[in-house]
């Protein structure tokens, strides 16, 4: 192999890993030739980001981080800006869009393995720029300075106070004021104009930097890398450069066809991208009917309010999104696919898809009696999924099952007896069937079934 | 993985063609982008023309109003004042306007304005940008003074059209914005008559 | 498994698409018991009556302060001199934004502490039906300082500004008993205490004209939006064709 060494081409290579770096992660990258629908989400995301950047920089041309002034100029941006009104949304969409990539991506990750050894790192980084992105979500969401913006916040930020001892002052500390003001509008602009976004640049190119020296997983979970030619290169690889870029370029064009159809025919949809009440402005004295946060934070959201106890609550927030990052120490199953994984790894995993769903609906919702109590049993069930995960690391003993089946069971039922409270008592016993059943299902089932047993995975891959 | 039936014409085709398509589309795409610099509706209708009535003025005076954030200046020159013009031309560095940037077409003549009695004029003075002071009064500015404009900052001097003497930090007549009347006693200074009915 | 996955992928996009995040209210009022109102964007007649009207009905309490004179001249093909002469009374310009004169002190004085919301976005985060309920369902009520009470926003700060063109309504309630055995009170039907100039057609178009240029006037891009969204739509269409016939191309090598 010899990088071009004429031209203008050579006189870059002399002085930078230009032709080296192309070759390295693009032409003689190889990757699994059996990518399916699953993998197209990495580069989606990247295109996301790369819209975001360039309607977020045009955005900060016109818009004005001032209490007074911010609401404003969003409309200025709408109205009295050339295009300003294309360019708002695409980023307001853009960000909604990012979350559903960003989702689908994880969720591919959790189906096949992706997350388990050698690539424990990339995982690592890809949650840390989840963690970013809801940041950067959030504060890009009071820009605008609407009244949903303003109050939503305000509940947001106000969960700092309920940290023992410091509390308070954390909260002060973050907004600059006792309450959301304009000073609270100028960090976040700071912040979410260059600082989140540096932090996700570096983030980014961390988890592909990470990807590449390990190399992909693939849909059957099988190391590309342990079948090789005699010239070294994977028997079941193909270089990224061309066939993935080609395949990327496809994606991204039925992705932008579906961004470009939201954009145009339904920016609102339905007020889940931009929410009504936003469009009144930020007003300290009147709060909206119905705060709730914009649907991608509401799975975590309901799991706060299912704990009654605020810091508790707190504490469980941020606990649901910590489990994720110990993915790769819980689930120590060796088989990385899903395609062989037994019938109730899979039954578990739509079960957890299930309830993710449901919680984000649940979030959306005003709290109820019925509400309340499908928050909770919907949230035992979403870290039982973890405890299941290490389950099915390897085979249990009848013991194990059992044990694990009565602990638990009776673990959640002492919950309901000492914490679990409500205004018709039924509701708690007859929700209560719903983590039952689970348990029944991931933990006994193996008993009368061979629903637990596993498939051989193949040397190579197959399709 | 098997490259040999192929065709590398097609296949170099299929790419051009998408390449050429994608190209056209990403240009196409960064004209909203482009386009949103421009000025928008809300600096338009700052810069819109400025309706002035000058009915009111006497003889000799200036009234100053703003036009896309400049000052504006009106003057109603006396007849004497006009009598000025005539024999101040070894005096000035471009007496008869031919610096073109400085004056729509319609005052490129020895008043610098539409009729004698109202000269308009942008009251930036072209050296550095100050503004001068309106001087009517013969001597005020040295022996030799017979009345016009004197910018303070570096000596700059121009006369009762605006047109600037020789010998002086600045280097062109005072500037005519493009205006009109709309009626005898109404200027629209923004538009000429020509721009206006367009 | 994967038929699943696509399953769940299409139930999230369908609550999505098909449920809405807007809070439905209660009202005493069945829901489109009064109609709904049929939003004609593309109609300008429509659309300049609504103008007209909106200036001068609402403007002197309302403002648009977002929305220039110009615009919307221009998007309702109102010409400068017939929209100065006509809608502008406040010797404002005609590329100044839609502000109104009154001070928020005074606004909140004369009503009950309210201030009138500006209409050029308020229309975005209630809907026009809601604009459409509320101009047609105020009624007689002698506990309230201007007289009348509103079904679709009790005990509205408003005025009914449109008297004279409604008339003056009687609200018949009947009481009723929930599930949970508390009283309240369902509306019947409405009366006419005092004819206004318009007959109930007539009004039912004023209506109309208001709430479309309201429409409008929250979001003048509407107007254009889904014609270049049309042209993006098929440029990418093209596109993807293309693209895939590359993708196919460059696959036939993989085995």
């Amino acid at each position: 192999m010899s990088e071009q060494s004429t031209g203008l081409l050579g006189w870059i290579n002399a002085r930078f890993p230009l032709s080296k770096m192309m070759r390295e992660h693009l032409s003689e990258y190889y990757a699994p030739k059996n990518f399916n629908f699953w993998y197209f989400f990495g580069s989606l995301a990247l295109l996301v980001l790369v819209i975001q950047i360039l309607s977020g920089i045009f955005l900060t041309m016109h818009y004005k981080p001032d209490a007074a002034l911010a609401f404003a100029s969003v409309e200025h941006i709408m109205r009295d800006v050339n295009w300003g009104w294309l360019i708002r949304y695409m980023h307001s969409t853009g960000a909604s869009f990012f979350f559903i990539v960003v989702y689908l991506h994880m969720f591919r990750g959790l189906m096949y393995g992706s997350f388990k050894n050698p690539r424990e790192l990339i995982w690592l980084f890809g949650m840390l720029i989840y963690v970013a992105l809801m940041a950067e979500a959030f504060m890009g969401y009071l820009l605008p300075w609407g009244n949903m913006s303003y109050w939503g916040a305000q509940v947001i930020i106000n969960l700092f106070n309920t940290i023992p001892f410091i509390g308070e002052a954390v909260s002060e500390w973050i907004r600059g004021d006792f309450v959301i003001s304009d000073a609270t509008l100028n960090r976040f602009f700071a912040l979410h104009v260059i600082a989140v976004p540096l932090a996700l640049l570096g983030l980014i190119i961390g988890h592909i930097l990470a990807l590449h020296e390990v190399g992909s997983n693939n849909p059957d979970g099988v190391e590309i890398k342990k079948t090789k030619g005699a010239d070294g290169i994977p028997l079941d690889g193909i270089p990224f450069h061309p066939y993935y870029t080609v395949k990327d370029i496809l994606g991204s064009v039925v992705f932008l066809a579906i961004f470009a159809f939201v954009i145009f025919f339904m920016p609102e949809m339905n007020g889940y991208f931009l929410e009504p009440a936003n469009f009144d402005p930020a007003n300290a004295l009147n709060t909206p009917d119905h705060i709730a946060p914009i649907w991608y934070f509401t799975p975590f959201y309901t799991v706060l309010r299912a704990i009654p106890d605020p810091f508790l609550g707190f504490m469980m927030m941020a606990m649901a999104i910590v489990v994720l990052f110990l993915l790769p120490w819980i689930d120590r199953n060796p088989i990385k696919s899903i395609r062989y994984r037994s019938t109730l790894f899979k039954i578990n995993l739509i079960i957890f898809v299930i309830t993710f769903i449901i919680l984000g609906y649940l979030g959306l919702k005003s709290v109820t009696d019925l509400y309340s109590q499908l928050a909770l049993r919907f949230t035992e069930i979403y870290f039982l999924f973890f405890f299941m995960l290490w389950a099915y690391s390897k085979p249990r003993s009848s013991g194990f099952w059992i044990g694990s089946f009565i602990v638990l069971l009776a673990g959640l039922t002492a919950y309901d007896f000492l914490a679990n409270s409500s205004e018709q008592p039924s509701l708690i016993w007859k929700t209560w069937v719903i983590p039952a059943a689970y348990l029944f299902i991931t933990l006994l089932l193996p008993q009368f079934t061979n629903w637990d047993s596993e498939k051989q995975v193949p040397e190579r891959v197959t399709s | 993985m098997a490259k040999d039936n192929i065709d590398p014409g097609r296949r170099t085709a299929i790419t051009a063609g998408t390449a050429i398509v994608g190209s056209i589309g990403a240009a196409v795409a960064t004209w909203p982008f482009l386009s949103s610099m421009n000025p928008s509706a809300s600096v338009l209708a700052a810069g819109a023309p400025v309706e002035v009535d000058v009915s009111k003025m006497e003889l000799g005076q200036q009234i100053q109003e703003v036009w896309r954030r400049k000052p504006v200046w009106i003057i109603r020159r006396t007849p004497e004042m006009v009598s000025t013009l005539a024999g101040l031309t070894k005096k000035l560095r471009d007496p008869n306007s031919e610096t073109e940037s400085q004056q729509p077409a319609f005052a490129q003549n020895e008043f610098r304005s539409i009729n004698e009695e109202f000269l308009v004029l942008i009251g930036i003075c072209t050296h550095l940008g100050c503004s001068p002071e309106f001087k009517p009064t013969p001597g005020e500015v040295g022996a030799t003074w017979q009345g016009g404009f004197y910018c303070a900052c570096h000596g700059s001097r121009f006369d009762l059209a605006g047109r600037v003497f020789k010998n002086v930090p600045a280097n062109k007549n005072l500037e005519v914005p493009p205006y009109h009347f709309i009626t005898e006693n109404r200027i629209l200074i923004g538009l000429t008559e020509e721009e206006a009915s367009a | 498994m994967k038929i699943l996955n696509k399953i769940l992928f299409l139930l999230v996009l369908s609550i999505l698409t098909m449920s809405s995040a807007w809070s439905a209210s209660d009202h005493v009022y069945a829901k489109n018991q009064f109609g709904k109102v049929n939003i004609e964007l593309k109609n300008k007649a429509s659309l300049q009556r609504g103008a007209k009207y909106f200036v001068n009905y609402c403007l002197s309490c309302h403002p648009a302060q977002h929305s220039r004179y110009k615009r919307v001249a221009d998007d309702l093909r109102i010409s400068e001199d017939l929209m100065i002469d006509n809608m502008i009374f406040t010797g404002q310009k005609f590329g100044e934004l839609m502000t109104v004169a009154m001070k928020r002190e005074d606004a909140q004085k004369w009503f009950l502490g309210v201030d009138p919301p500006d209409l050029s976005t308020h229309v975005r985060a209630i809907g026009p039906q809601a604009v459409y309920e509320y101009l047609k369902t105020f009624y007689a009520d002698d506990n309230r300082p201007f007289g009348v009470n509103n079904l679709y926003l009790p005990n509205s700060a408003m005025p009914h500004v449109l008297i004279g063109l409604q008339g003056l309504q009687q609200a018949n309630f009947h009481a009723s008993q929930d599930s949970n055995g508390s009283e309240h009170k369902e509306f019947e039907k409405f009366g006419m205490i005092k004819q206004g100039s318009l007959s109930e057609q007539e009004y039912e178009q004023v209506v109309t004209d208001i709430v479309n240029f309201l429409a409008y006037l929250s979001e003048p891009a509407q107007l254009i939006r889904k014609n270049v969204g049309v042209g993006v739509l098929f440029f990418l269409g093209i596109l993807g064709m293309l693209a895939y016939f590359l993708k196919r191309n460059y696959w036939q090598d993989v085995h």
